[in-house]
């Protein structure tokens, strides 16, 4: 069904490489990932990863055991963050 | 539904690190009263962080209420209201005019197996019957027509009489789960105070006694202790208690 679609709309594959390099097919629309279910998991798997990865590296910026000055409050910044803006990307 | 699992599990768990990270506590030192109130919105006297795997039933929802409804053919009271899509092909999809029937708008494509939506629609709406249930477990008794929570998936965020609630879905739903939670925290309180606790709710007798050294954290104690309905202010005294540490 999915490939009779894609070839009606004439939308050409598109393709990811997995964990250990085999090439896995589908497409991403409207940033929903459409393929097979190893391509959908990958695809969540790498997106999961870098949004985690951005998100520690925004913790360890502010980490308020590192920036210990008064007038630099990274704990409010980074709490504020938290709650406005990491926990809903 | 089950793809989503994961990465809502990843976002989650760093969520909590840094959190953790903010706050000097860590969610896994927490009393099980705390790590229930800290993901309750600020209106409920939580810190308002939310659980991305506890939303996306309600998201799941709320998108297929945004994306569905405006692609089927509506009646008001002028006439009729036609929708985006064929009239045949919704037919063999969902069904003609399925917001009328009497089983519920979603009764038909949650029956064929072979739909995807209506496979995602039943496995959404069902834990989240569950966990209203178990919050609220005589809430089947006092449900309304008008209530979009409810227990029945084939209405799935439509009311029991059919309707489309005004605004978002995904708020209608987690607000109804959020405001059940909060109930249920207070009939644990309620009960613990009148001495009348299970083994399950110890940590939370622990947590009105407040005494020291019961926790497995003292900051968390000195924070909470400091708290009083508005979360805000819990914050505030997890800062203090650490700037006192």
């Amino acid at each position: 069904m999915y490939h009779e679609l894609r070839e009606a709309a004439n939308i050409p594959e598109g393709f990811i490489e997995g964990e250990d390099g085999t090439t896995l097919f589908g497409l991403r629309a409207y940033g929903v990932p459409i393929g097979s279910e190893v391509f959908v998991t990958e695809w969540l798997k790498t997106k999961g990863e870098r949004i985690r990865s951005n998100m520690l590296e925004i913790g360890s910026l502010l980490d308020p055991t590192r920036i210990a000055s008064r007038d630099i409050p990274s704990r409010q910044c980074l709490w504020l963050l938290i709650l406005n803006c990491l926990q809903i990307k | 539904m089950k793809f989503i699992e994961g990465l809502c599990t990843t976002l989650d768990s760093a969520i909590d690190k840094l959190m953790g990270q903010c706050s000097c506590l860590k969610s896994d030192e927490l009393s099980t009263f705390n790590k229930i109130r800290i993901r309750l919105p600020i209106r409920l006297g939580g810190l308002g962080a939310r659980e991305l795997s506890h939303v996306r039933y309600a998201e799941f929802i709320g998108g297929v209420m945004d994306g569905i409804p405006p692609l089927l053919l509506q009646h008001d009271d002028d006439g009729e209201l036609h929708g985006k899509l064929n009239k045949l092909y919704v037919e063999h999809w969902i069904e003609e005019n399925c917001h009328m029937s009497e089983h519920g708008p979603w009764s038909k494509i949650i029956s064929r197996n072979e739909s995807a939506l209506g496979y995602g629609i039943n496995l959404a709406f069902t834990p989240m019957c569950n966990e209203y249930h178990t919050m609220i477990p005589d809430h089947e008794n006092n449900l309304s027509s008008g209530d979009v929570p409810h227990n029945d998936s084939s209405f799935a965020g439509f009311t029991l009489n059919r309707e489309i609630k005004q605004g978002s879905i995904t708020q209608c739903l987690s607000k109804g789960l959020e405001d059940a939670t909060k109930e249920h925290l207070d009939r644990i309180y309620t009960q613990s105070e009148e001495g009348n606790f299970h083994h399950k709710e110890h940590l939370d007798r622990i947590y009105i006694q407040n005494e020291e050294g019961r926790f497995h954290h003292n900051t968390e104690r000195l924070s909470w202790y400091n708290t009083d309905e508005i979360s805000i202010q819990c914050l505030r005294a997890v800062l203090m208690s650490i700037e006192r540490s």
